[in-house]
């Protein structure tokens, strides 16, 4: 066999696992997936390739979703208040906005990782804060039909739910 | 091979094989790999300059993800990241330097397999060090710089030689990587209520978190939402099989065009948008792309 050939044949080796493992990672939750999880995990997390790739699929959403925070001093005395991420995109530049847009759906899916991820940022941002309280906020979204029919507006906000999270003290300072 | 299999059927296979073989290895690329090459990297140091603003908030232990917290958060099992081992605010700093330097490197053509390399293993580690706030680009970066660590961007060598053969096959594996995307991408709206009926695309414009302006005037045009819903919808189901005939292949691509213009005109992501009309400039003609890379070296000189 030539260099040319075992080069053709390697390449063909490399690429149907390759392939394999890339077309199945986004539908891993299959039978084939599972039964196959055991190499291609390994190498599509390894090399970051196990995006689902789906963009506003299976509906667009979610609706915009913010956390909300209160730092508390000594005397319970609120030290600051705000949201993540701002209402309104403060930076010039809007790409920094869409990375906490994300932060904030990815944290917004359960009360842990809101309070794992934000309290303890909060409590480094404050110096003087005792404990942050923190809430999770969903606004509503217009409706079609009520939008079309002159009862709503995109930007109303009605609907929108505050649900509590957490008070969380910040170490050592209590 | 055919005095087992029968001499059909071992002529079959034979054919098989060499079609196999023209397709992914024998289809060279370097005029359009170039173009990509110039146009991905340039685009993601644009876009990794701008995290480069919020580094420490994303992956220092003084931000909002610290080294312990990871994977209490995320799946980590069999992803690495060169910052689990360097985790000090310098040893960022100093791998988000090189990997933008690579990323520059990479766009002027200075050893580029070798930047691509270097982008890609930094890329991976910044990505694992804190995945919560990657997104789309990200991911599809991943891919294509993975790829590019293959590519081959000279005319001059032999089309048996190994490179000018993995040379091909980067591009093809691009190529391939964009149809699954899209296929994912559609087949995965299918299961959408809102797709279905039609109304997916108010989903996008009445969410102000992510909508450029205050589209409410869409609500008046039911036509234009079914229409741009279903479009998509179809478009992106399809693309993965049309875009290989020749004759619907520039219609694909401008509707593509379209497509993530419209997007970037409703959405406040431009950078979406940006890499995947970049990943087009893979299914152009090879002569076109070297007359569109002539061109643009005699406006250099």
């Amino acid at each position: 066999m030539t260099k040319e050939v075992v080069t053709r044949i390697a390449l063909t080796v490399f690429l149907l696992f390759h392939l394999f493992c890339v077309i199945l990672a986004p539908n891993s939750l299959t039978y084939l997936g599972q039964r196959s999880s055991w190499f291609v995990n390994p190498y599509v997390s390894f090399l970051e390739m196990s995006s689902q790739w789906g963009f506003f699929a299976p509906d667009p959403g979610p609706p915009p979703v913010f956390i909300e925070y209160e730092a508390m001093g000594t005397n319970g005395e609120p030290l600051a208040t705000g949201y993540w991420p701002e209402k309104v995109s403060p930076y010039f530049l809007r790409e920094r906005q869409n990375r906490r847009i994300g932060v904030a759906r990815f944290l917004i899916a359960t009360d842990q990782r809101i309070e794992k991820a934000m309290g303890p940022y909060y409590c480094k941002q404050f110096a003087a804060a005792q404990s942050v309280r923190l809430w999770k906020v969903v606004q509503g979204m217009a409706n079609l039909h009520e939008v079309a029919a002159g009862k709503r507006t995109i930007e109303d906000g009605k609907g929108t739910e505050r649900k509590w999270v957490t008070q969380y003290l910040c170490p050592g300072r209590s | 091979m055919q005095g087992v299999l029968g001499k059909a059927w071992g002529r079959r296979l034979t054919t098989l094989w060499w079609d196999w073989c023209a397709f992914w290895f024998y289809s060279p690329a370097p005029a359009r790999m170039r173009l990509f090459r110039v146009a991905l990297a340039s685009m993601l140091f644009v876009f990794y300059s701008i995290r480069t603003i919020d580094l420490q908030l994303w992956f220092s232990e003084s931000g909002i993800m610290p080294l312990a917290t990871v994977p209490e958060m995320l799946p980590m099992a069999y992803r690495q990241s060169i910052f689990f081992y360097f985790t000090s605010d310098t040893a960022i700093w100093i791998g988000n330097g090189i990997f933008l330097l690579a990323l520059a490197l990479l766009a002027l053509g200075v050893r580029p397999r070798w930047s691509a390399l270097v982008a890609y293993i930094l890329h991976v580690s910044f990505l694992h060090r804190n995945m919560v706030p990657s997104y789309g680009v990200d991911m599809i970066a991943s891919f294509f710089l993975f790829y590019l660590c293959f590519a081959d961007y000279s005319d001059k060598r032999k089309q048996t030689s190994g490179r000018t053969m993995l040379g091909s096959m980067a591009c093809r594996l691009i190529q391939l990587q964009v149809c699954i995307i899209y296929a994912y991408s559609g087949l995965d709206k299918v299961k959408g209520v809102q797709w279905w009926g039609g109304e997916a695309l108010w989903g996008v414009v009445s969410n102000v978190q992510i909508a450029r302006w205050d589209f409410s005037f869409v609500a008046h045009l039911p036509l234009l939402l079914v229409a741009s819903t279903y479009s998509t919808l179809a478009w992106e189901i399809y693309f993965p099989v049309l875009i290989w005939f020749k004759p619907l292949r520039n219609f694909m691509l401008l509707f593509g065009l379209a497509l993530h213009f419209g997007i970037g005109l409703v959405v406040n992501i431009p950078f979406f948008g940006a890499i995947m009309m970049i990943s087009y400039i893979v299914f152009l003609d090879e002569s076109v792309a070297a007359r569109v890379w002539k061109k643009l070296k005699l406006l250099k000189t």
